[in-house]
């Protein structure tokens, strides 16, 4: 058998609680700050509205080249974003509210005036003010919605506490990989959206792998102090976290190096997913269904029983 | 052999022949019979390039227009009753307004409108100017009715239009209250389509005013080609709905043009109108363009015009297209529009492939070093779901779009993390001592729980996303909910099984 983790650790996880709220606490203002600054800039062409172009272009141009090409041929205010890749491409937006055809009628006209024959248009998004409001909101809603059920369902299978703590770890994660996704230049979209959605799914998953552990383990131990019992469940399923998460990270950094576009961004966007996940199990959801569960003053009351298991064959 | 893991091995056996069945068309593209079950796997727009378009239906302009020609019947009812009407309107506020030259008809003009159009309820009449002016309005779920067909028929015609174009697999879908989603995959001239799918395509037969015109008939202002002004009568005389069928002909100059048949009824009514105005000027008006105004010279019988007016042959075509396809009832608003080349879906997708095969590399060489035989197990299980899942694409007809493969590389995700709660739980138990085949059947049992709850909550959301979510977010829902049964089923049952297996031949201590 080969083994990564040798088997009996025994890290006191709970004890790194405080500081790592600190973290938390700060790496959550700080994510707020950049969105507030932001504000509606954190939005890209889906969720704010207006003209997007995906352009490729041969030869030697960068994002201030284009720009100031385009405004010397009248489309001023145009933002110019450079994705790398094998093609050099830059996304060119206008938040102009005229008509599609007016509007990619200009724009070609000006790339074709400055660049000649060298820049083509990939893509070409428009999506009506009311519209991204809408995508905005119905997004929105079907997230608020999805996170509602997983906190009833996970209330019912283990505890009221443990559903608290992992909303509160997915907020969290959500929060701060969003946070480092805008710092690190990009834009809210469909795209991120996919990648939130993936972050939750792993985030959870993480929260009931390890609290399922704590639910047998106090099954087992009834009278057992509900820290520890936490803290050996953790060490418990170590091995089991720094596999599957080192291999969920490769994909993600395999897509991230390979990958171009939409792809690339979601890929950055789960990688800090990834890391953030396995952390908020530990140190987010473990200290908020201890100290709730302190609080009603139930820290050494059995809790729910692991449901029967299937029967071997 | 064990009569338990036969039967399962059948269930597997069984399920993988059904997935691979349903891949056929995807594996074999074009070569492959299109009766067959399941069709080829579809790529999103964002993946294969194409068109994608959300129209808004402006529903309330199919009310105004229905307006207007209640206000033209009411004009004529009143004109062949004798009762002069000074002016007649449609408000801002959808009434309809008629103001008499004197108070002596009010009464008679109040029943010519209730007899002839119970469509319109009388509200008062306002006499606070010299003249006075009977105002009606439209019932409002008579309203409703007008937009709420304005919108089935708008999908309708704009089927039959997408049609004409000759797309394959087009998509035209109606969302949320007056929105039509469509999508064609391969199109890359959005402008084309937008011309021929969006136009409203309102063709009316008008008369140029002169001094022939009856009294009442008023005027308004078009525009022609140029966009210089061209004075109308306000009523039309016969519309596009007669149009039967329309093709492309060259007049004696050269030039393209149109020509329409007509309905027998629309024959009549263009044979009626043709001989009781010789010697007038016609106008052939689209969408409030006046292409051209020849001058009846004898009546027209045979059901045929022809629309000239200088255009292109491409012009002609999409004019043929939507004169086909019938009018639009309301005119469309484009309210998202999106178009990817097809050269940039493709680079995207094989990188993205490309990378996919990496990261599934990486991980399959690990768990194979690290688990050994168990872990050629835990590569096979991964293998199957993939195809598994893909298979269930295809039977639902489900579109993969880039959202989708993220959901997919969830679901891998989640189903490597499975075989590795299993495994460490086994390695566990064969740690505290326990024989081998036991630690087998105790492992699995005790991760299930873990198993299943993860698996349990992410259906759930997937589920929800997909019921509230839109677009995009659908795709992800979709191939989360697909993964989700696939992953419990090949991490749980597939990988028991084949550890049952192997313990049934005898092979005591397969590597973990």
């Amino acid at each position: 058998m080969k083994e990564i983790i040798p088997r009996d650790s025994k890290i006191d996880f709970m004890s790194m609680v405080p500081v790592c709220m600190v973290l938390s606490a700060l790496a959550i203002i700080a994510s707020f700050y950049v969105f507030m600054s932001r504000g509606e800039g954190s939005f890209g062409t889906d969720f704010s509205g207006g003209h997007e172009f995906l352009v490729t272009f041969q030869g030697d141009f960068d994002s201030e080249k284009i720009r100031a090409g385009l405004a010397s041929q009248g489309v001023q205010d145009a933002r110019v974003q450079a994705f790398q890749g094998a093609v050099k491409e830059y996304s060119i937006r206008l938040l102009e509210a005229a008509d599609v055809e007016t509007v990619r009628g200009k724009v070609e006209g000006a790339l074709k005036g400055a660049f000649g024959d060298a820049a083509t248009i990939q893509k070409t998004d428009f999506v009506g003010p009311t519209v991204g409001k809408e995508l905005r909101r119905s997004a929105l809603l079907a997230v608020i919605l999805g996170l509602i059920a997983i906190l009833i369902y996970i209330a019912m299978r283990f505890e009221f506490s443990v559903g608290l703590g992992s909303i509160v770890a997915l907020f969290h994660d959500v929060v701060i990989a969003t946070g480092i996704y805008i710092a690190s230049g990009h834009l809210i979209g469909m795209a991120t959206l996919a990648g939130a959605l993936t972050i939750v799914g792993y985030s959870v998953n993480d929260t009931v792998v390890v609290f399922d552990r704590v639910r047998e383990e106090r099954g087992k131990r009834k009278n057992a102090d509900l820290s520890a019992v936490i803290s050996e469940a953790l060490n418990f399923t170590l091995s089991r976290t720094i596999i599957t998460h080192v291999l969920t990270l490769f994909s993600a950094v395999a897509l991230y190096l390979i990958g171009e576009g939409d792809i690339k961004d979601l890929s950055l966007y789960l990688v800090a997913g990834i890391l953030l996940g396995a952390y908020s199990t530990i140190f987010v959801v473990s200290p908020v269904a201890l100290y709730w569960e302190r609080y009603r003053g139930r820290d050494s009351v059995r809790v729910n029983q692991a449901p029967e298991a299937r029967k071997a064959s | 052999m064990d009569r338990d893991v036969f039967q399962r091995a059948l269930i597997l056996g069984a399920v993988t022949i059904a997935a691979l069945l349903c891949l056929l068309p995807t594996a074999f593209k074009d070569n492959f019979p299109a009766q067959w079950f399941t069709r080829p796997l579809a790529m999103g727009l964002d993946i294969s390039g194409g068109v994608h378009l959300v129209y808004g239906v402006k529903s309330k302009e199919a009310v105004k227009s229905r307006l207007q020609s209640l206000l033209v019947a009411v004009r004529s009812e009143l004109r062949a009753k004798k009762i002069a009407v000074a002016q007649s309107a449609v408000s801002a506020d959808g009434q309809l307004e008629v103001t008499l030259l004197t108070d002596a008809f009010v009464e008679d003009a109040k029943s010519v409108v209730a007899d002839k159009l119970s469509d319109l309820s009388f509200k008062n009449v306002d006499s606070q100017g010299s003249r006075p002016k009977l105002v009606y309005e439209i019932d409002p779920r008579m309203m409703q009715r007008i937009e709420l067909e304005a919108i089935e028929q708008a999908v309708e015609t704009l089927r039959n239009r997408v049609d004409q174009f000759g797309v394959a697999e087009p998509l035209i879908q109606r969302s949320g209250e007056d929105r039509i989603i469509l999508q064609m995959p391969g199109v890359s001239d959005v402008n084309a389509v937008k011309k021929v799918v969006g136009s409203v395509a309102k063709l009316e037969f008008r008369l140029l005013p002169s001094s022939a015109s009856p009294a009442g008939v008023g005027t308004v202002t078009m525009k022609d080609k140029q966009g210089g002004p061209v004075v109308l009568e306000d009523q039309a005389l016969m519309t596009g709905d007669s149009v039967v069928d329309a093709r492309v002909g060259f007049d004696t100059n050269g030039q393209a043009e149109v020509s329409v048949s007509l309905s027998p009824l629309g024959a009549q009514t263009f044979a009626k109108l043709t001989s009781e105005n010789v010697g007038r000027n016609l106008a052939i008006v689209l969408d409030g363009v006046v292409y051209s105004s020849p001058v009846i010279r004898e009546a027209i019988t045979g059901g045929r015009a022809s629309i000239s007016g200088g255009f292109t042959t491409d012009e002609a075509k999409q004019l043929k297209i939507v004169l086909k396809a019938g009018a639009l009832p309301a005119p469309l608003e484009v309210l998202e529009e999106r178009t990817v080349g097809p050269t940039l879906g493709l680079e995207s997708v094989k990188k993205g492939l490309m990378a996919m095969a990496v990261g599934f590399g990486v991980i399959a060489l690990f768990m194979v070093v690290y688990y050994a035989k168990a872990g050629v197990i835990a590569v096979t299980t991964l293998i199957l779901n993939a195809v598994f899942m893909v298979a269930a694409l295809s039977l639902f007809g489900a579109t993969l779009t880039l959202p989708g493969l993220a959901g997919l590389a969830l679901t891998i995700g989640m189903a490597v993390d499975s075989n590795v709660i299993i495994f460490e739980r086994i390695r566990d138990e064969v740690r505290a001592g326990v024989g081998r085949d036991l630690a087998v059947h105790t492992g699995f049992d005790k991760a299930f729980s873990a198993i299943f709850d993860a698996n349990i909550t992410t259906l759930l959301s997937g589920m929800i996303l997909y019921y509230f979510g839109t677009g995009p977010i659908r795709g992800f829902a979709v191939t989360l909910c697909i993964g989700v049964v696939s992953t419990v089923f090949c991490a749980v049952f597939a990988a028991r099984l084949a550890f049952d297996y192997f313990e049934l031949k005898g092979k005591r201590g397969l590597s973990i």
